[in-house]
């Protein structure tokens, strides 16, 4: 039976009894193409004003390179470091109880509902020299804001509920029983940690890293304003692309955002590959 | 006695965390917005300029509700009621505005409808302008807030298969009457969750808003927009004030969102 | 004839789900289609409602070719194999969707799902949701909601799958009982033989999209047409070198042979009746099956089952035994031949 089932799905739909396909599919592959990959498509008409050379030259440009860098190393130390307290946070939610805890789970999202303006504003004044904890780092000589440590605290602010939220299923699916069997069998904490709950969480660990670079790598609002746009220092890859078409070179604004486009892609690719075998853990196949 | 301590280490790092990276900004916001006390602060959230930004943050937020429901109901419906190739080919293309930098997503626009993109003569031809004005602005939101209600919604009637439609179209049931009586009742929570995210999003998207927009005060200024440029002008009680109108939405939907998720979590059980 | 299918073909890309099916129906019966999982008895099923379309061939319901007709306008019912209740709804709703959505009016409705509930047994449980009734419940509901809007013909997919071991009973025989009480010509799937048997008038075997036999139970257990036949219904052995067995020769083309129980005839060597029809065999393993032994033979190489009566002298693992076999069905590559002992002279009638 299913051998027919997987067969089934090779059907064609239009034979399904259930009405709609028709419209449904339209509307959905209408709005899809006008909404997303029409405009998407259009980056690539758009560059046909300019030659490959050009093209070349733009991407590689000295200060788009220094921003890259930024970009990708301020995101990785972020979701590095979001893993870390990610599974840390995760852990406390599922297996402890304390007070304020449904609070707790519940602010893990504020990122994903605050504003990024809100955010960025935000952070940048608690941080700068002024802020409160800003005014503490400053007085030992650390400055926070308008460098790349403030860069990288905006990124864990956006990226923290994308590896909570990945981690958490899996370590709720994961009972206790598991870790009370291998307890049973005389495996000690750490022994049960790294042998039995670890191998469980890594892939949550790596979608919820690559979903929170993803978001970290691309993200402008909570970024922009703790960033300062100190080229070849601060300056993050959305913001050359902003710069750009603020000085209306259109021409450079889009190569830039077609290479951001094809890395986006290629970590979607990774997330999605990921996330299949994270969906396999937690249907417990 | 070596466990309890580190459920308390472990307790109070993730709690410092929270406080940290989470409340303080909160607080932060609150705080600079009431510092020059309620009378700024209320001037600040009744200037002209910031209720015009507010009206238009509520239009483009409700505009892009109504659009992404609508897509992400039939969207569902499409994917999950029917067999067809490339499916998850489709479901991965739905997706992409998650993948893509909000700059992008402006920038796309102005690629089509600007002073360069292909569609600029038509719309030349028309007198419509797109980029730099407000359809712009709704464009670019609906675009970033896309994929938000198909994705809640696929993955809950794709688990709940289709047996039940298709036992009530043999019965004769036409299309809006099974999605009506049998369908919208299993999907309803799953459904408002999702267009709680996208007002959530379309309420506070800044980039790609920011890039079509312009920035002219008081015709393509939404809220956020608006706590920039107070910002930009060093009138920071007055962006924090305007701000701590988003935080309290924010708020009310992180709270909304956490109601919804706990009956979502307790129909499971069911 | 009320159902009927002509040179059926179905194929899900390289699978073959339907092989040339053609077979017929006669109104009032209550049809079992029998076959193991995967042999196309769900998709023919499906294809008589509507659910699927065939690739060709012809689908005459009441003496109307239904193929360019919707399922829904086909008057069938159809109960599936999930229920599929609409879980939003109460009892009483499911059972009068059907009706609602012909607009019906709502005096009509309320008396023939009433008439219903109490057809079936729910009454009480008219306000339950699906969640909160038992399998069988259940299936009594999808039953109902069927048979609401008044179908020529019923469709059943798996109706007993879901249900616990100990209510299938019950439910099969109330299931066969009401359906007969209707009057409703019937057809359900099921890959159960012991379900078939004992719920259908008839029986139509399909394995690996073709049909292998049609029939009465009974008519298939005596007379199996095809070696799948043979093995597939009732309690079957096969052995390989049959022709090795007192009284049985060697017949052309048949490679082994399908011996049943009932045909297998063990006694203890001094209460041997007929020495040139027997042989002896080594029990190798006696196990208790309720109301007899189960007897694991060997005789000289060759094992095989057999009943052994309770009341009869003790055998243990190990004793010498007198077997003595009476019929066997041979099976060549696509026919049956029912053989007899040659050597048995008494002529004894065996029952089934």
């Amino acid at each position: 039976m299913q051998a027919l089932q997987k067969f089934k799905g090779k059907n064609k739909a239009n034979k399904s009894i259930i009405p709609g396909f028709g419209l449904s599919m339209g509307i959905t592959l209408s709005m899809l193409s006008f909404i997303v990959l029409i405009p998407l498509a259009s980056v690539l008409l758009s560059l046909k004003d300019i030659s490959f050379s050009e093209f070349i030259e733009v991407i590689v440009d000295r200060q788009t390179v220094s921003a890259y860098k930024v970009s990708i190393s301020c995101a990785f130390i972020a979701s590095s470091i979001n893993v870390v307290f990610g599974v840390l946070l995760a852990w406390i939610l599922t297996r402890y109880k304390f007070p304020c805890k449904r609070i707790f789970d519940g602010l893990i999202e504020l990122p994903f509902a605050l504003p990024t303006a809100v955010a960025g504003i935000s952070l940048t004044t608690l941080y700068s020299d002024k802020g409160w904890i800003g005014a503490l780092f400053n007085k030992i000589g650390v400055k926070i804001s308008y460098t790349k440590v403030g860069i990288t605290i905006a990124m864990i602010f956006i990226g923290i509920p994308f590896v909570v939220r990945s981690i958490q299923p899996i370590l709720e699916k994961l009972d206790s029983q598991y870790e009370e069997a291998a307890a049973i069998l005389g495996a000690d904490k750490h022994i049960i940690f790294l042998k039995v709950i670890f191998p469980e969480i890594l892939p949550a660990m790596l979608t919820g890293f690559a979903l929170a670079f993803a978001r970290s790598i691309g993200e402008y609002g909570s970024v922009v304003f703790i960033a300062g746009n100190i080229p070849y220092k601060t300056q993050i890859t959305p913001l050359i692309i902003m710069s750009k078409l603020e000085q209306f070179n259109y021409p450079a604004a889009t190569s830039i955002a077609l290479i951001m486009i094809i890395f986006s892609f290629i970590i979607l690719f990774g997330i999605n590959v990921l996330s299949s075998r994270v969906n396999k853990i937690a249907s417990g196949d | 006695m070596r466990e309890k301590a580190l459920k308390i280490i472990l307790i109070f790092i993730g709690a410092a965390f929270i406080v940290i990276m989470l409340i303080m900004p909160l607080l932060t916001v609150i705080a600079y917005a009431l510092r020059q006390g309620w009378n700024t602060f209320f001037n600040a959230i009744s200037d002209p300029y910031a209720i015009k930004a507010l009206k238009l943050t509520l239009f483009t937020t409700i505009i892009s509700l109504v659009v992404n429901t609508v897509f992400g109901i039939f969207a569902a419906w499409a994917i999950t009621k029917f067999n067809f190739r490339a499916k998850q080919i489709l479901i991965t293309l739905i997706d992409i505005p998650f993948s893509i930098s909000p700059i992008i997503a402006g920038l796309i626009f102005i690629v089509v409808f600007g002073r360069i993109g292909w569609a600029y003569p038509l719309l030349e031809a028309l007198n419509i302008k797109v980029v730099f004005a407000v359809p712009g602005i709704v464009l670019a939101t609906i675009f970033v807030t896309f994929p938000f209600v198909s994705r809640e919604l696929i993955p809950l009637m794709n688990s709940s298969g289709s047996d039940e439609e298709e036992a009530a179209a043999l019965m004769g049931a036409k299309g809006f009457y099974i999605f009506r009586k049998i369908t919208l009742p299993h999907i309803k929570w799953s459904l408002l969750y999702g267009m709680i995210l996208c007002t959530a999003r379309a309420l506070g998207e800044f980039g790609a808003v920011s890039v079509v927009s312009g920035h002219l005060r008081g015709k393509t200024n939404t809220l956020p927009l608006h706590v920039e440029i107070l910002y930009s002008e060093f009138n920071l009680t007055a962006a924090f004030s305007v701000a701590s109108l988003l935080v309290i939405i924010a708020v009310i939907i992180l709270i909304l969102r956490n109601l919804i998720e706990y009956r979502l979590k307790r129909g499971e059980n069911d | 004839m009320y159902v009927e299918l002509k040179s059926i073909n179905k194929n899900f890309s390289n699978f073959k789900a339907s092989d040339n099916v053609s077979f017929s129906i006669k109104k009032g019966q209550l049809i079992g289609l029998l076959g193991p999982s995967g042999s196309g008895k769900t998709t023919i099923l499906r294809m008589i409602a509507g659910l699927e379309v065939p690739d060709s061939g012809d689908i005459y319901i009441n003496g109307k070719l239904v193929n360019n007709i919707p399922a829904s306008k086909r008057g069938i019912g159809f109960v599936f194999q999930s229920y599929a209740l609409f879980r939003y709804m109460s009892v009483f709703d499911n059972i009068a969707f059907g009706l609602k959505v012909q607009k019906k009016d709502s005096l009509y409705i309320k008396d023939r799902v009433n008439e219903l509930i109490k057809l079936t047994g729910l009454s009480g449980l008219e306000k339950r949701r699906p969640h909160q009734l038992s399998g069988g419940q259940k299936q009594r509901v999808a039953f109902a909601r069927a048979l609401a809007p008044s179908p020529h013909l019923l469709l059943l997919d798996e109706p007993f799958a879901a249900i616990d071991a100990k209510v299938r009973k019950e439910l099969r025989s109330w299931l066969k009982e009401t359906i007969s009480k209707v009057g409703i010509t019937s057809i359900f799937v099921t890959h159960d033989q012991d379900e078939a048997v004992e719920v259908a008038d008839e029986i139509i075997i399909t394995n690996k999209g073709r049909i292998e036999q049609v029939g009465t139970p009974s008519e298939i257990y005596k007379n199996p047409l095809t070696p799948f036949a043979a093995e597939f219904i009732g309690e079957s052995f096969t052995i390989d070198d049959y022709w090795k067995i007192n009284g049985f020769d060697k017949a052309e083309g048949f490679k082994s042979a399908v011996l049943r129980p009932e045909f297998v005839h063990v006694s203890l060597p001094e209460q041997e009746v007929y020495p040139h029809a027997s042989q002896r065999g080594v029990v190798e393993e006696v196990s208790f099956r309720g109301n007899a032994f189960e007897l694991l033979i060997n005789i000289n190489g060759t094992r095989l089952a057999s009943r052994y009566p309770l009341d009869n002298k003790a055998i243990n693992k190990g004793d010498e035994v007198s077997v003595l076999i009476k019929r066997l069905f041979l099976l060549g590559d696509n026919n049956v031949l029912k053989v007899e002992n040659n050597l048995f002279k008494d002529q004894a009638i065996f029952f089934i």
